[in-house]
């Protein structure tokens, strides 16, 4: 199978999850801002520090999961594709705007490769595909709402997504055994992020709301 | 405390000089030559030239290269094997008793291996020799608006901050002692504790950060002006050109002659 | 400039403040004018509206942060309700109280540049101002340092700077000193007179008042959200001087001195001194006898538990911390550990608790090489209450936490957990607060929590806090020390890590002094404020109550030994 195949399947994949998001509605649901893009400098600064937690906390994990899917493929570190972001699902949450996961993608990639990630300046790439994902599933619901279910779909198809750019970069359209590899592990993929992302950056953010401590939190 | 391996040094080098632009299109022009080879070859001669750009031209000290390189080489590395492993071997090249060894599985690992670096290399290149206020200048310049510019530089600049939370707080568990439970949950316990009082402090300085910044007149006007404004520079231009010129000759050399 | 140089800078005209979504007012119908060049001090407990009302003067209230503003402020002409946050930065320049965070670049002269370069000033503009406050805060040497290799006194002075540099009318300082040794709190102190003498009008809010109670201008006294005096500040402490005090609010030693005499009717009602200086006067016809309660102070302290003998630590071998220092803590003592940033004293305490281990000499304690401890056992042992006493919780309510530390102890049942918090909670003045949200907590109970939280189920021996006064009042600080001399009666030794020199003198049985990983003075605290050499270079300063001291002493007048605090210095005049 080649590149331009698996890119289009990926695509396909995260407009479903996204449709899914928008009709199936469950838990309660909470208000988001919808097309807005007007983000103040507090906006862009709860982004930028929270980028920069995720980066310092990611480059570690980083390196293993750089690890392990160099060495074993796919499947080797699907389980952990997933941890790495917490940090857009947490921001949506603060922030509530379109585009605002996918500028955390750029920035806590960009924090990445600058604290030492061993895919240098590439790194970034994952940023990009990851945040577009989760923008696509939100941008379906319309940016109106959201729910656990949602953000976790949200997670999920930015974990996916993610490996359409890891595919480009370690080479694994180049063998049959290793796209089916890749196929087996798109489920794990999916529930990794769907977990590790969605509902442990929502559950994060609701415990600092609780808090009462950081006023993006509070209802306005 | 750790020593920061991966930081802007001041030097004045031809590479230290040239303009945050210029090395930054010349990351993007090596990453994109590095996937247009087919072959191993190119990309080794590729590697060198950027390994003799790094020591003899940035004069970056070889202890540093060398404590870097497992960053540099170890997934490179692995990815490589990975490929040796995967590939299907046609042609035999030599034999060890009974393994025989193919040129296909050869090509393709060396191939990823040397992308990888290569990559890696190029990015550590343009961190050790570049200010990022000036990155953040060049890309304001480019048409970016500057208060996103700016993000990226913030996230940038609460790095050493955070990182002194994060050992503050890990010290400040570490004597707290483990309530009775089992040791992945006490684990697992810390881990998110952690990440929330990081998350928690981060966010309220943060918002305190925002303040203070709009209260000196940040985002007061869609522009500002820049002190220290970007400007090309000849030695940024002479880096672009001659790795351009010199991609494209490896370029053409791999596609006529190998 | 909109308005002409005789009328007030500020003008505040019947302002009523509601925080957004509270329905208490901070601010109540408060009404006060600045003349241009004055010199405010802001002064009143912890939480009484001082902080809000510095972010009124600035528009960050209501513009940024919400709430209901009743009533007019005027400041430079511009009314604040009308005008916008980046007009009003052309009037107001704001110092944070952790001006780290309130940096937006990497380098000195970036970081000064900032405002400017938003305002759209020329470039040639920005290059002046930036090489005027660069020479006016002393950091040119400086100016392509990254902020964040500076000093606390320097990241002061860059907040100065940066602000300097948008040259506004007025400057408003919220706590510039709170967390600096007491030597670099003099520089700034110097620093804000001379901008003062430059024309700059200047709003100050601090707890280090006796350099500066003098020279101000005006003083305006907040409690409450109400103005209780304001004017100039020796007719305001003259008038509300007391009703400070019971407050909780911090007053040069003499000041209280003074009151406290006054009181008793033992000084006149007219000479009420405010520095060292007029102390000197006021007290000159005093005389004094040996306070009692010195007499039952215990000198005899127990054994040995800590004992470090030439104690080595290294980060890297290129950068020693602990060059060899030896010393010995015996049960039931309170020792100061003084110093700068940078002189050793955090390394040493992460040693006493076994977060790092010694590179070199030895550490003995509780009776065992601390090579030979794990940090897990030794907690039981000797606790550690760091700076931000926030970093090491660990649940979401104060009881929780409570609760977490008792079953790290091995106490599982459920009702002695139960009656064990409570007690605790009862201990800390914290019943109310038992469902909180730790980090909701105020600064003062944090730090009580804190310690608790390290005690609660007894066995521990020996406690560390790290800067126990840091962000507190008078009030707070007096509590916590009450908690802290009853660990004492347990038989717990307490070391404090601190630049508070009033606690120093008045708490402590012993200073350990320490400069450049080596101990320049141990011994007692009376005895360090005459060590001039020792003093200096570890950047200390006496206090005023020891500097009044000593030149009644110079005078010729008899003075008993043992006076530490003020309460003392009443009870030995006859």
């Amino acid at each position: 199978m080649t590149l331009p195949a698996m890119f289009i399947i990926n695509v396909l994949i995260v407009v479903i999850l996204g449709v899914i998001a928008r009709f199936v509605k469950l838990g309660t649901q909470e208000k988001a801002e919808g097309w807005n893009f007007g983000f103040t400098n507090r906006d862009l600064i709860l982004m930028a520090v929270v980028a920069a937690i995720s980066g310092v906390v990611n480059t570690g994990t980083g390196i293993l999961w750089n690890a392990a899917n160099a060495a074993g493929g796919p499947l080797a570190g699907a389980a952990l594709q997933g941890a790495f972001m917490w940090a857009y699902i947490l921001v949506f949450f603060l922030v509530r705007k379109p585009g605002a996961m996918l500028i955390v993608g750029v920035l806590d990639t960009a924090v990445e490769a600058l604290l030492g990630n061993p895919s240098g300046i590439a790194t970034i790439g994952w940023g990009v595909t990851q945040g577009i994902a989760a923008e696509v599933v939100l941008a379906i619901c319309n940016y109106g709402f959201f729910n656990w279910f949602s953000l976790g779909l949200a997670g999920a198809a930015a974990s996916q997504f993610g490996t359409v750019w890891t595919a480009y970069l370690f080479g694994w359209d180049t063998t049959p055994e290793v796209v089916s590899q890749y196929w087996v592990a798109t489920p794990i993929n999916l529930i990794s992020g769907f977990i590790l992302s969605g509902l442990l950056g929502l559950a994060l953010g609701k415990m600092i709301a609780r808090t009462g401590l950081v006023r993006a939190t509070r209802s306005s | 405390m750790s020593e920061q391996l991966l930081a802007y040094v001041e030097k004045t080098s031809p590479i230290h000089r040239a303009d945050a632009l210029s090395k930054l299109l010349w990351v993007v022009i090596v990453v994109v030559a590095t996937f247009q080879f087919q072959t191993t070859l190119p990309r080794v001669v590729l590697f060198f030239v950027l390994l003799f750009t790094a020591l003899v031209i940035a004069r970056v000290p070889l202890g540093t290269l060398w404590r870097v390189s497992p960053l540099i080489f170890g997934v490179a590395f692995l990815l490589g094997a990975f490929h040796y492993v995967v590939t299907k071997g046609i042609t035999p090249l030599y034999q060890f008793g009974s393994h025989v060894v193919y040129r296909e599985p050869l090509e393709a690992g060396g191939a990823y291996f040397f992308r990888l670096a290569i990559m890696v290399l190029a990015s550590f290149l343009l961190i050790w020799t570049t200010d990022t206020y000036q990155l953040m200048v060049g890309l304001a310049y480019l048409g970016l608006p500057y208060r996103y510019a700016f993000a990226i530089f913030m996230a940038l600049r609460y790095i050493p901050l955070i990182q002194r939370e994060v050992e503050a707080v890990r010290a400040a568990h570490a004597i707290r002692g483990k309530a009775a439970q089992s040791p992945l949950k006490h684990r697992f316990r810390l881990w998110q504790r952690y990440l929330f009082t990081v998350i928690v402090n981060g966010l309220r300085k943060a918002e305190n950060t925002a303040v203070a910044i709009e209260a000196r007149g940040f985002g007061a006007y869609p522009e500002r002006t820049y002190w220290k404004e970007f400007r090309w520079t000849r030695s940024g231009f002479l880096i672009i050109v001659s790795f351009t010129v010199f991609c494209v000759a490896l370029i053409v050399w791999e596609r006529v002659y190998l | 400039m909109a308005s002409s140089s005789s009328a007030p800078l500020v003008t505040f005209d019947q302002v009523t403040f509601y925080h957004f979504e509270r329905t208490r007012p901070a601010l109540s119908e408060i009404s006060f004018a600045l003349p241009r060049g004055s010199l405010t001090l802001l002064v009143g407990p912890s939480g009484c509206g001082k902080s809000t009302l510095c972010m009124l003067m600035t528009g960050i209230v209501p513009h940024l942060l919400g709430g209901v503003l009743k009533g007019r402020v005027l400041v430079d002409g511009k009314d604040v309700s009308q005008t916008s946050v980046k007009d009003l930065a052309l009037s107001v320049g704001l110092l944070f109280q952790d001006p780290e965070w309130m940096f937006a670049t990497l380098r000195v002269e970036d970081e000064i540049a900032f405002g400017p370069e938003n305002l759209k000033l020329p470039k040639e503009e920005i290059y002046q101002r930036v090489e005027d406050a660069l020479e006016t805060v002393h950091l040119t040497p400086f100016r392509h340092q990254l902020v964040w290799a500076l000093s606390g006194g320097q990241i002061q002075k860059l907040g100065f700077a940066s602000v300097l540099a948008m040259q506004p009318p007025l400057m408003i300082l919220d706590e510039p000193t709170a967390n600096l040794d007491p030597a670099t709190t003099h520089a700034v102190h110097e620093l804000i007179l001379h901008l003062r003498q430059q024309g700059k009008t200047i709003v100050l809010v601090s707890k280090d008042l006796d350099e500066f109670i003098a020279d101000a201008d005006n003083m305006i006294y907040l409690a409450e959200g109400k103005i209780i005096a304001q004017g100039e500040p020796r007719q305001v402490i003259r008038q509300s001087g007391l009703h400070m005090l019971q407050a909780g609010v911090w007053l040069p030693e003499p000041t209280e001195i003074g009151l406290c005499l006054q009181e008793k009717g033992r000084l006149p009602a007219e000479t009420l001194p405010l520095t060292v200086a007029e102390a000197k006067e006021a007290f000159s016809r005093l005389s004094f006898v040996s306070p009692k309660s010195e007499m039952v102070q215990p000198k005899d302290f127990g054994e040995a538990l800590i004992e470090a003998e030439n104690l080595q630590y290294a980060y890297t071998p290129k950068i020693p911390a602990l060059r060899g220092i030896s010393f010995t803590i015996r049960r039931g003592e309170i020792v100061a550990i003084i110093g700068q940033n940078g002189a050793g004293k955090s390394t040493l305490a992460k040693l006493l608790v076994g977060l790092l281990k010694p590179t070199g000499g030895s550490l003995h304690l509780f009776g065992k090489d601390a090579t030979r401890w794990k940090v897990a056992e030794l907690a039981n042992q000797i606790a550690l209450v760091f700076q931000n006493p926030e970093h090491q919780f660990l649940c979401d309510t104060v009881f929780e936490e409570l609760s977490y530390s008792l079953l790290a102890k091995g106490i599982t049942d459920p009702a002695e957990i139960q009656v064990r918090v409570v007690e605790t909670l009862r201990q800390l003045d914290l019943q109310d607060n038992a469902q909180t949200h730790p980090f909701a907590l105020s600064e003062g109970a944090k730090r009580r929590l804190g310690v608790a939280t390290m005690l609660v189920g007894g066995g521990t021996q020996a406690l560390i806090v790290d800067e126990p006064t840091y962000g507190q009042d008078r009030r707070m600080t007096e509590r916590l020390m009450k908690y802290i001399r009853q660990l004492r009666q347990e038989g717990i030794t307490v070391i404090m890590i601190t630049h508070d020199m009033r606690l120093v003198e008045a708490h402590i049985d012993r200073a350990i002094v320490m400069a450049e990983g080596r101990i320049l003075y141990d011994g007692a605290p009376q005895t360090l404020f005459t060590l001039e050499e020792v003093i200096r270079q570890a950047n200390l300063r006496p206090t005023a109550l020891n500097r009044l001291l000593t030149e009644l002493r110079r005078q010729g007048m008899i003075i008993p030994p043992n006076i530490n605090t003020v309460a003392k210095f009443i009870e030995a005049v006859q």
